[in-house]
Parts: C-alpha cells; sequence; structure tokens
C-alpha cells in the first residue's frame, strides 16, 4: 500500500530549461520605445515538462526584466531569473534591442537584438552565453502587436565539464506571441519551441513536450510597467 | 492607508532604494533551495506486494514467464544505516546463505521502492536456473534507499552510500558472510560503483552495471544541450566515470543504445572507457531503452540470464556465450 505521492524529478527539469538558457528570459520587448522610458516586467513561463505527475506543464519559471530606452532607434534590456537564483544559480541576461525598422502600416518593426546570458551556482562555475534573436513584430491596431521571431543561442565550449565533446554550439529557439498594450501597462502571451531541430527524447532525463520526438514546447505569460515618458506622451494619438 | 500612484521617471533616491530592494531580496532568495532531493522519485509503503503489486514495474512480463513465487523464498529483512532503519527482500531457500553461496546484493534505480523492480529481483534470483534438472538459483538481496518503500528517513547522496554499505555489512553478520556480487541498475550504480570502489577488502567478487550513471554532470549536461557542470543544481558529486578507475573486481556492463534516459555515449562509454581492472565485459544492445535491456537481449529473458550467470562464473569468454556480449577487456 502506498503510504505518500512520488517525489517530482525536477533536478534534469531545471536542467532541460537550462537548455534553451532563453527560456528564463523575459518577455521580450515589442512595441518600440521612446529615449528616456522605463519598462518594468514580469514573466511566468517555461518549457512544458512532466515534473509534477503524467501532465506536460509549462517550468514555472519567473523572471524579472527591465529596458530603457536610450533612442528611438536602440534600448537597454536586462533580466534576472527568479526561479533560477532561487535554486542557486542566478541567471542575468543583458543585451540591446536595435530597431532596425520601425513598423508602419503592414511593414513590421525588425528588431535585431543581441544578448549575453550568464549563469553561476554562486561557487566555481560561471557560464557566458551570447545570443542572438531577431524578431518582426506588426502594429495590428493601436494595442496589439503580433509578432514572431528567432532566438539563436551559442555554447562556446568545447568540451563539457565531465571531458565529454559538445555537440551542440547553436541553438534556436523560433517564437511567436502577442503583445496587448494598454496604458501604461502591457500584457504579453508567447509561445516559443525549443530546440526543434534536436532530438528530445534521447539521452535526457527530463520529457518535454515537442513535436514527435523533436523540439520543446514553452509557453510565457508577462506582465510590464511603463515608467517615464511613453510613446503615447511624444506621440499624437491616432 | 495611502497608494501613491508610480508615474514619472523614479528619482534618483527612489531608483537607488529600488535597486538596493532588488538586490538584498535577490541575496536572500539566492541559493535558499537546491535541487538535490530532486533526483529521487521515492516513493514510501506501508507494505510491499511482490507479485502483487499492481503499480508500475519494469520487465513486467518476466512475472508471466517465471509464474508466482514461492512465498517461503521471500525474506523480509531490515538492517541499520544510521540512524535509518533500511528494509530489503532477501530471496533464498534458507534464511541466510552457506559458506561458499554467492549473493547477488540488488541496487535499484530512483524510482518508487522495491516493488518497482520485484521483477528484475526475480530476473536475477532465477538467473543461474538452467532447468528443473538443474535449479541453480543466487539468492537475491535488495533493499530500499532510506526513504524509499519501508525505509525510514529522506533520499541523500550520502545517505545512498551509507545505506549501500550498511547492506553490505548485514551480509556479512547475518547472511551467512556468502562471495557478493553487486548488480546495479541506473541510479543504484553510484552506490554499486561507490561500494565496489571503496571496496580494500576485496569482499565484492564482481561488479556488474546496467545503464550507469556517468556523472550527475553528465545527466544534467545532457538535459540542458549545453556545457552546464552538475554543481549548478545540485551538490551532489557522484562521478561513476572517475569512480572505476578504482574499482579492481570484474566488471560487467549492460547499456542500450536507444537510452532516452542515460545515454550511452555520455554515460556508460566513458565509465567502461575508463575501466581498467582485470576483467571487463561489455553488453552494448542495439535498440533497447532505459529500461528494456533484459527483454530486447530476449523476450524470454534467457539471453539476459545467461550473460548475468556466465559473468557471475567468470566463463564469460565460454564458447556458447561469448556471442552474447559487444567487447571484452582486456
Amino acid at each position: 500500500m502506498k503510504r505518500a505521492g512520488a517525489r517530482f524529478f525536477v533536478m534534469p527539469a531545471m536542467a532541460a530549461a537550462l537548455a534553451a538558457l532563453v527560456s528564463c528570459t523575459a518577455v521580450r520587448q515589442v512595441r518600440p520605445m521612446e529615449p528616456g522610458e522605463n519598462v518594468v516586467n514580469l514573466s511566468l513561463g517555461g518549457p512544458m515538462t512532466k515534473y509534477a505527475g503524467d501532465a506536460f506543464l509549462p517550468l514555472p519559471f519567473l523572471s524579472l526584466g527591465y529596458n530603457r530606452g536610450l533612442t528611438r532607434a536602440l534600448d537597454l534590456e536586462a533580466g534576472i531569473d527568479l526561479t533560477h537564483t532561487l535554486f542557486s544559480n542566478p541567471k542575468i541576461d543583458l543585451g540591446v534591442n536595435w530597431r532596425l525598422q520601425q513598423p508602419e502600416r503592414w511593414h513590421p518593426g525588425i528588431t535585431l537584438s543581441p544578448r549575453l546570458h550568464g549563469v553561476s551556482d554562486f561557487k566555481s562555475a560561471v557560464r557566458v552565453y551570447p545570443a542572438l534573436s531577431m524578431t518582426w513584430a506588426w502594429r495590428a491596431t493601436r494595442s496589439l502587436w503580433p509578432y514572431l521571431g528567432m532566438e539563436n543561442f551559442f555554447e562556446l565550449q568545447w568540451k563539457r565539464e565531465d571531458d565529454q565533446f559538445q555537440t551542440h554550439h547553436w541553438l534556436i529557439a523560433p517564437y511567436a506571441g502577442l503583445a496587448l498594450c494598454h496604458g501604461r501597462w502591457q500584457y504579453q502571451l508567447e509561445v516559443r519551441v525549443y530546440t526543434p531541430n534536436l532530438d528530445n527524447d534521447y539521452g535526457r532525463a527530463a520529457e518535454n513536450l515537442g513535436f514527435g520526438n523533436h523540439g520543446i514546447l514553452g509557453f510565457f505569460l508577462g506582465v510590464g510597467r511603463t515608467f517615464g515618458r511613453t510613446r503615447a506622451d511624444t506621440q499624437p494619438s491616432e | 492607508m495611502q497608494f501613491v500612484r508610480l508615474s514619472g521617471t523614479p528619482s534618483p533616491r527612489r531608483r537607488r532604494a529600488i535597486l538596493s530592494g532588488a538586490l538584498t531580496l535577490a541575496s536572500l532568495l539566492a541559493g535558499c533551495l537546491n535541487l538535490d532531493s530532486f533526483l529521487f522519485s521515492d516513493e514510501a509503503l506501508d507494505s510491499y506486494s511482490y507479485d502483487s503489486y499492481d503499480g508500475e514495474r519494469e520487465c513486467e512480463t518476466y512475472l508471466a514467464v517465471a509464474g508466482p513465487i514461492d512465498p517461503s523464498l521471500i525474506h523480509e529483512v531490515t538492517f541499520p544505516s544510521g540512524s535509518e532503519t533500511i528494509y530489503g527482500e532477501f530471496l533464498h531457500t534458507a534464511a541466510a546463505c552457506d559458506t561458499g553461496d554467492t549473493l547477488i546484493l540488488y541496487c535499484h534505480g530512483k524510482s518508487d521502492h522495491m516493488d518497482r523492480y520485484w521483477p528484475r529481483t526475480r530476473l536475477l534470483y532465477d538467473a543461474g536456473f538452467d532447468s528443473a534438472a538443474h535449479p541453480s538459483r543466487y539468492p537475491v538481496l535488495a533493499f530500499d534507499y532510506r526513504g524509499f518503500g519501508r525505509s525510514t528517513g529522506e533520499p541523500t547522496e550520502e545517505g545512498l552510500y551509507a545505506d549501500g554499505a550498511a547492506a553490505l555489512l548485514f551480509i556479512r553478520e547475518h547472511l551467512g558472510d556468502p562471495k557478493v556480487m553487486v548488480y546495479t541498475y541506473s541510479l543504484g550504480s553510484l552506490v554499486g560503483c561507490k561500494l565496489a570502489a571503496d571496496d580494500t577488502e576485496g569482499r565484492i567478487l564482481r561488479l556488474m552495471m546496467e545503464a550507469p550513471v556517468g556523472s550527475v554532470t553528465a545527466i544534467v549536461s545532457d538535459a540542458a544541450y549545453l556545457d552546464i557542470p552538475g554543481s549548478m543544481l545540485s551538490t551532489y558529486e557522484g562521478n561513476n566515470v572517475e569512480r572505476i578507475k578504482a574499482v579492481t573486481a570484474p566488471y560487467l556492463w549492460l547499456h542500450g543504445t536507444n537510452d532516452g534516459t542515460l545515454a550511452i555515449e555520455t554515460h556508460g562509454q566513458p565509465i567502461w572507457d575508463n575501466y581498467a581492472g582485470p576483467e571487463g565485459a561489455a553488453v552494448v544492445v542495439k535498440g533497447a531503452g532505459h529500461r528494456d535491456v533484459p527483454e530486447t537481449i530476449s523476450a524470454d529473458f534467457r539471453g539476459y540470464q545467461r550473460i548475468v550467470a556466465s559473468f557471475i562464473q567468470g566463463r564469460e569468454q565460454d564458447d556458447g556465450v561469448a556471442d552474447l556480449f559487444t567487447e571484452f577487456k582486456p
């Protein structure tokens, strides 16, 4: 007779989330920013993983992000993953959003976002990973911004800590989302597919939801608050 | 209560306050949890059910092959490990071994409890069984690590090792001090490999590891696709790739090429590569996953049992069985 429920097999699941460190990033700032504008956002979500019973659930990664508009074409972005921090390996990311093209009617805004992701165990190990994403965002209505894009994540090590050869150096994560901007608030839903080109079923203790045995599906919810001047302050309403 | 509407650019004072508050919060939160305990999927039980257990099991079809067990063969035992009480199942015709008997100490995987692995325990018990005319069987002692099944306490890495050592002591003091062969499956390899590596008295005559863990770091890195040190998620340092170097007992390694949990390339193969003992035998099972090595070798399990029995008897290179193995060392 059973006396208590099974424990969750979370450790590999957490590692699976590290699979795409991008997974732990706060949802992206889609709407172009004004110089001096500040946005603080909080996002929750992660890869769909079997870590509590038989259901696939998004790992509950909570991230805090900050964006500051430097110019109309450039804003600074920083984030910290609170869940990973809670579990002894704080992860931060720092980068910029370079708005190559401003959105206009049905022409999407195009944003190139180089970032550095850093993660440490507070002891001896520190890892830094560069990443580059490109986002296409449309201003569908005054407040609705559908977007899609692709995150590229780079592993520069040739050998792993366990002396095995590092076989993956370029990890990709296409994403699509919807941002609703209402006054100083913005709400976001984003779907990501991590590593759709890689087998998610071989040699990985974590069980993830993907497409067949490839990729890992992830869901994120985000909420952001603008401080300082906004686009609405500097542009007449349409 | 007064609500202040936050708008406009925060003043430098407010910015500093927000920043220092965030840093304080981060430093308070940082590292206050770790994932060590989540390496295990232990489940507590009030009693063991053996053949009649209705939960998830491994190699379950073997029970149909073998038929019901004679209950008189099962001896439920307990032994202390530190302040914890460890429960074990001793399968034998008597309550203890005779001098010269060969006993298999079975270290199970990370999930649930001994009932899950009961068919595997029986597989080992029957490994030496050739026919009704030659009913040679090996006594088996399986046990639940602390926190698993009826064993008390909470599982930890150090606890695993302590429980393994306590089982070995129990065999010496209460089970007739037979010859000991250690068979491990998955997580149990951390226990068995440690026992064998630390065995300065030569008590462990042979070590068999099926789908072994290479290291905690390999688990983490494989799951992440990245070079993520195990220390980022766990304080556990289990590393059989290094530990195997100290093993002087003969070593049998079994691993499936399609192991979706512990990949053969990053777990089993590096251990095998580092084994420098006197006698090694490897069985790489094409198409087998993590849980189905025995039945993939042959559906009636006899191929698996012949491999185990021939290795225990030290005649794995004999004609008629050598072709069941993939590679030998030296």
